[in-house]
């Protein structure tokens, strides 16, 4: 049921054969493997946007090709039932997408996807019900007769989001989905995005500039940089090499430069200990191995242990729990 | 999808064209087709025209345009034109040059039992014609190629700039040529805006189902008031703060305003001012 994509030496140029021409993607290939959750992260401008509207037809590729299971985008004539299909398939939230509702009413703006399908009616209603649902908006007929400018700009969002799930989107593609919003709003979202994988085998694909919202939800990351595809691999391995990051324009979370740094101090934690779970268990470990050594050291003033193998075998037991714990999630 | 359209063509550069002053192109094409059209009147007489395309030619070379680009936009005029002649050739009046046909033209098995044949002409050329036709021909080619290498190499709000100084003496018959500037500075400002912003809520709603290009012509309709909502709540809103801002900086349109691209003439706007018209006045009474 799960789909994946899969590009093969995409190409765009927009504004071709003039000469406002501008390669915005070059010779991209990669694969999004299905129902995973894949990151693409990389500085302002280097197409990240341009990328993802490849997924669901609304570009062409200049040269190169884009398969969404069955369906295949080529910079030939695509038909145009076969780019239909695609975008019922692939949910695309735009950055910002707030900005775009349009009905008088909630209802209307949600239901807006549905009804291009030529639905029932009251087939449309549960739809609409259940996608403003899943992003925990009030499902009253009060509620959904309301001006969705009367909403503030988080709960826009929501709305906007709905508007994408009531499609039932086998894919869903979010541009900076969390870029605004605040702290609550922004664990909100990580949650009900988490629970639509689990509940409907969605395949997640999400832009950010944060790189510990990255660590924490996706299980790939792809970086871009100046429209070539420059590294990929799973969050642990790109951020404990953070050399290449950093020559992309962009640096790791926070807590992964932490642990790296405490670790160079002999501290146990690892780099690849990058959310707050992972350093304060990580932590924890470590003092209660390194209690019966160091405590006494750190007391006389010098708090990082630079020697003792204990507290590096308990991290690293620490470690494999912790990862056979993020794939039972 | 929208960008088709012929504004905001304005191609970034350095060379001396780009570097005139908006008004000073300004009037050269002005005065390049007003001596171009009282050329017309001398039957036969090419210095003109010879002098007022070499000089466009050489201000398309210096501006480095893409010759390609420019042709892929003239072909239509091109074609255009061509669908002309013939009628400009064979309806103007005065002394024969050519006599053509009459030509038979026979249709065999027409409505599969008839032959058929349609007697066509005879076409009367005149020396009027030939010569209104490639006037008029060089006068339109001249006006087009001149204000697509007009807009290539000056920026839209040069441009209105440009156009607001040229017409200020006008304020003395009480126009509101300041107000009427700002204006179109202001509008010419957003319209990139806006037409970004249409671009992207069609693609919000293509990625929704929806189609713009097929369906009745009400659904049609339709759909374009969906685009027309947000973005002219948009628009509102981004009014709304531009006139808060221009109040907050005591902005009135009573004093004179300073323009922020077109300063004063340099010297090679005024060698330019002074060259053209010399040159082709001179073409134009001496040579041929
Ligand atoms: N419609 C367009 N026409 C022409 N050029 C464009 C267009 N959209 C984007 N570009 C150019 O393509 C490049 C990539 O843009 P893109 O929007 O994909 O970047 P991004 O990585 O999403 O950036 P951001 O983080 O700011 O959203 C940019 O240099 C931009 O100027
Ligand atoms: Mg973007």
């Amino acid at each position: 049921m799960s789909v994946g994509i899969s590009i093969e030496h995409l190409t765009h140029i927009y504004n071709p054969r003039t000469p406002t021409a501008r390669t915005a993607l070059h010779d991209i290939t990669m694969q999004i493997e299905a129902a995973s959750c894949t990151a693409i992260v990389g500085v302002t401008g280097s197409g990240k946007t341009t990328l993802v509207q490849h997924f669901n037809g609304l570009l062409k590729p200049t040269e190169g090709s884009v398969r969404v299971g069955d369906i295949e985008v080529t910079s030939d004539r695509t038909r145009s039932a076969d780019l239909r299909k695609l975008r019922r398939r692939v949910g695309l939230l735009f950055q910002f997408p707030e900005a775009q509702l349009f009905a008088p009413t909630i209802y209307d703006d949600v239901a807006f996807g549905p009804r291009q399908l030529g639905l029932a009616e009251a087939v449309i209603r549960m739809r609409v019900i259940r996608a403003l649902d899943a992003v925990a908006l009030d499902t009253s007929s009060e509620f959904l007769q309301r001006s969705p400018f009367a909403l503030s700009g988080g709960q826009r969002r929501r709305v906007a989001l709905a508007g994408v799930l009531a499609m039932r989107p086998q894919v869903l593609v979010l541009d900076e989905p969390s870029a605004g919003l605040d702290a609550e709003a922004r664990n909100e979202l990580y949650a009900r995005l988490a629970e639509l994988r689990a509940n409907d085998g969605l395949t997640l694909v999400f832009i950010s500039h944060d790189m510990a919202e990255v660590a924490a939800l996706a299980d790939r990351v792809f970086v871009m940089a100046g429209g070539e595809l420059r590294l990929s691999g799973a969050p642990e391995d790109l951020f404990r090499q953070p050399d290449d990051l950093i020559a992309c324009g962009l640096v790791p979370p926070p807590l992964a430069q932490v642990t790296r740094l405490a670790q160079e101090h002999g501290w146990p934690a690892q780099p690849q200990h990058f959310t707050p779970e992972q350093v304060a268990t990580a932590l924890a470990a470590g003092i209660s191995s390194a209690s019966h050594s160091s405590l006494s050291q750190a007391a006389s003033g010098s708090p990082l242990p630079r020697t003792g193998e204990g507290p590096g075998v308990g991290a690293s037991n620490h470690n494999h729990h912790m990862q056979g714990g993020a794939d039972a999630e | 999808m929208l960008n088709n359209l012929p504004i905001g063509v304005y191609i970034p550069g350095q060379t001396p064209i780009h570097r005139l002053r908006a008004r000073t192109k300004l009037l050269v094409l002005i005065w390049l087709a007003l001596l171009c059209f009282v050329a017309n009147h001398k039957r036969f007489h090419f210095g003109a025209y010879v002098a007022s395309f070499s000089l466009l030619a050489l201000a398309l070379l210096i501006a480095q345009v893409d010759f390609g680009y420019i042709w892929r936009r003239m072909r239509l005029l091109v074609i255009l034109l061509l669908i002309g002649v013939p009628f400009s050739l064979a309806l103007t009046p005065g002394p024969t040059w050519h006599t053509f046909g009459p030509i038979n033209l026979h249709f065999d098995h027409l409505l599969h039992f008839q032959n058929v044949t349609i007697p066509l002409g005879p076409i009367v050329v005149t020396y009027d014609g030939i010569w209104f036709m490639l006037s008029f021909g060089a006068i339109f080619l001249l006006l087009y190629l001149g204000s697509m290498l007009l807009t290539l190499t000056t920026t839209p709000v040069a441009l209105a700039e440009g156009v607001m100084l040229l017409l200020r003496p006008l304020r003395r018959f009480g126009l509101p040529v300041e107000e009427f500037g700002l204006m179109t500075l202001v509008s010419l400002r957003f319209i990139p805006v806006l037409i970004q912003e249409a671009e992207q809520l069609m693609k919000a709603q293509i990625s929704r189902g929806a189609d713009f290009t097929t369906g009745s012509l009400t659904a049609r309709l339709r759909r374009l008031g969906s685009l027309l909502v947000p973005l002219v709540q948009g628009a509102l809103r981004r009014a709304a703060n531009l006139s808060s801002a221009l109040d907050a900086r005591g902005y009135g349109v009573t004093n004179e305003a300073t323009l922020l691209h077109e300063g004063r003439l340099g010297l090679l706007d005024w060698l330019v001012l002074l060259a053209v018209p010399i040159i082709t006045a001179l073409a134009y009474w001496k040579l041929f």
